[in-house]
């Protein structure tokens, strides 16, 4: 599959952004979950969210694709832009905005239908004619997505098998990241996609994490730190609904500029 | 040392006795729903095996249309015409309340939130707990004239008028049971669905309607079960006569109705009497496979 967007990380700053946001305040009924978050992700490469539970990094996560808005009683002050488009505008189609930003869940969650379906399920609901694909176009589309995720080979045998059934959490998972390539997503957030595996799956999970860096910005949300250590460009360390701090991963581990992330990232506390 | 009272091991004060009662109390509660089950089925059965095994004359008995036990000269016992009533009934009430239901199931399970859907619930539970004598006194006052003048017939009493009322007496249960089954859906695969792009629609079609398909089935089931065991509103709304229906406003007798209406007059142990037993063993024989069959739709739920 071609990406559309293939683009070489670029060192300069100045690289566009896949999502900003400004003074973005969030409140769940009169909790506030998000105070004044100002970020600038940058497109193509992977950022981590770091902080301890509670912190609003799963929020933070969940409002790119407003798909918080499910539980009904969440209010937002602020902006936040993809690709300089305002996702809270009025003519924001959710439809659309979920097709452009992929989400990857912290428990795997394929839909209890075959594996073939799992895989084509985005694509037919954003596809024109209802989904209707000709077979062979559907052969393709199935494995080009199932190889990218690093499991063709484990599944071919068995598309037509419920996808709830007879996988591994880590086979489900990578499904589940398969699931989102066909619609061609440009960003894809990702919800400690990894706290559910055993550290085997977790390391093949985050290999193909790393295989998708440059084709997609990923915003990946992790409890563990040497996750976010190995496997991101830059981290984003958040503390009490605000962002301490958002710096390159090797700086932010090595030099933090602030206290509470030296704190936390030697695990004074969280 | 001799150890003293208090720390011998196999000591039973009055807890020990307490507990111990109340297990057995308990296990006579479990095991009397058993008992009653089996005992209502020995009885029928005692009752109508008389007739079963001398009388009864199988050909007649399902394939005849001819219910005539009170007849002096050649007394005939066949249930045809009103096996082929109560399914009609049944089939036609199914079709009118199973699109209500699950539309009313869909509505308060993904769509009404709050006060709305605690609302509903209330009122469809009142729905449910309306007697059925109620159900068929609407029929004869309300829905007889209302269809004599909506449709030019003679009279309103028959399959459409109790497969009315039934439709409207099923669709409480069937709502609820329908609403569980979605409710038993979970919600991580709505949300992946719109994490998707999937609108509310395109979730409810293609994901939650697939996964609750087997409680759906035993709602409907449970509904058919309803109908073909329902007797005093189809009783009132069926007309009761005897008659092989050919048209929704034709009259006809229920099984049900007929044992209703008939026990109190025959003499007990005459062969009528018998008859009308035999015709309870196979009300209890339809319901009981209508039961099982739902009850392992619903246990292939648990296990998919």
């Amino acid at each position: 599959m071609m990406p559309r967007f293939q683009r070489v990380v670029s060192a300069d700053s100045s690289a566009e952004l896949a999502i900003q946001t400004r003074d973005l305040n969030l409140w769940y009924g009169t909790f506030q979950a998000l105070f004044d978050v100002n970020l600038k992700i940058r497109q193509g490469i992977i950022t981590s969210l770091i902080g301890p539970s509670g912190c609003g990094k799963s929020t933070l996560l969940r409002s790119v694709d407003r798909i918080n808005e499910r539980l009904g009683s969440v209010r937002i002050k602020g902006t936040i832009e993809l690709f300089r488009q305002d996702i809270h505008a009025p003519t924001v189609s959710l439809a659309q905005l979920r097709k452009q930003v992929g989400m990857v869940f912290q428990r795997p969650n394929p839909l209890p239908i075959s594996i073939r379906e799992n895989v084509l399920f985005g694509y037919r609901i954003h596809h024109e004619k209802g989904g209707r694909i000709a077979r062979s176009e559907a052969d393709g589309i199935v494995e080009e997505a199932l190889r990218q995720v690093l499991l063709w080979d484990q599944v071919k045998d068995r598309l037509d098998h419920k996808a709830t059934v007879g996988l591994s959490l880590e086979e489900m998972q990578k499904l589940c990241i398969a699931r989102l390539l066909p619609v061609k997503p440009l960003i894809l957030l990702m919800d400690e996609p990894c706290s559910a595996l055993d550290p085997r799956g977790t390391a093949a999970v985050e290999e193909l994490i790393w295989e998708l860096r440059g084709r997609y910005s990923i915003l990946i949300v992790t409890h563990n730190m040497a996750q976010a250590r190995r496997a991101s460009d830059e981290c984003i360390f958040m503390l009490m609904g605000r962002v301490v701090e958002h710096a390159p991963t090797d700086q932010l581990f090595v030099v933090p500029a602030h206290r509470e992330t030296a704190d936390y990232i030697e695990g004074r506390y969280g | 040392m001799e150890p003293g009272d208090a720390t011998r091991l196999d000591a039973r004060d009055s807890r020990w006795y307490i507990d111990k009662g109340f297990e057995i109390v308990m296990f006579l509660c479990g095991i009397s729903a058993i008992v009653f089950v089996v005992g209502i089925f020995l009885f029928v059965f005692r009752e109508g095996l008389g007739f079963i095994l001398h009388d009864m004359d199988v050909g007649e008995f399902f394939f005849s249309p001819k219910w005539r036990p009170t007849s002096l000269h050649h007394p005939t016992y066949g249930i045809l015409a009103m096996v082929a009533g109560t399914a009609a009934v049944t089939v036609l009430a199914m079709a009118i309340c199973l699109p209500f239901s699950i539309g009313a199931a869909i509505y308060i399970a993904e769509f009404a939130t709050g006060r709305t859907r605690e609302t509903l619930k209330i009122l469809i539970e009142f729905l449910a707990a309306i007697p059925s004598v109620v159900w068929g006194f609407i029929a004869l006052s309300i829905m007889n004239p209302l269809i004599i003048t909506l449709f030019d017939v003679p009279m309103g009493l028959g399959v459409l008028n109790s497969a009315l009322i039934l439709a409207l007496m099923a669709a409480p249960i069937v709502t609820s049971i329908a609403e569980d089954a979605f409710k038993a859906v979970p919600d991580s695969y709505r949300e992946a669905a719109e994490a998707l792009g999937a609108t509310r629609w395109q979730t409810i079609y293609k994901v939650v309607l697939p996964a609750a398909r087997n409680g759906l089935l035993s709602a409907g089931l449970l509904g058919v079960g309803r109908g073909f065991g329902e007797t005093m509103a189809v009783l009132m709304a069926s007309g009761h006569s005897i008659n092989l229906p050919t048209s929704v406003f034709d009259s006809f007798r229920a099984l049900t109705a007929t044992i209703a209406a008939e026990l109190g007059e025959t003499p007990v142990g005459s062969s009528h009497y018998q008859s009308l037993f035999a015709i309870g063993i196979f009300l209890f024989f339809i319901t009981f496979i209508i039961n099982m069959t739902a009850d392992f739709v619903v246990r292939g739920v648990r296990k998919g």
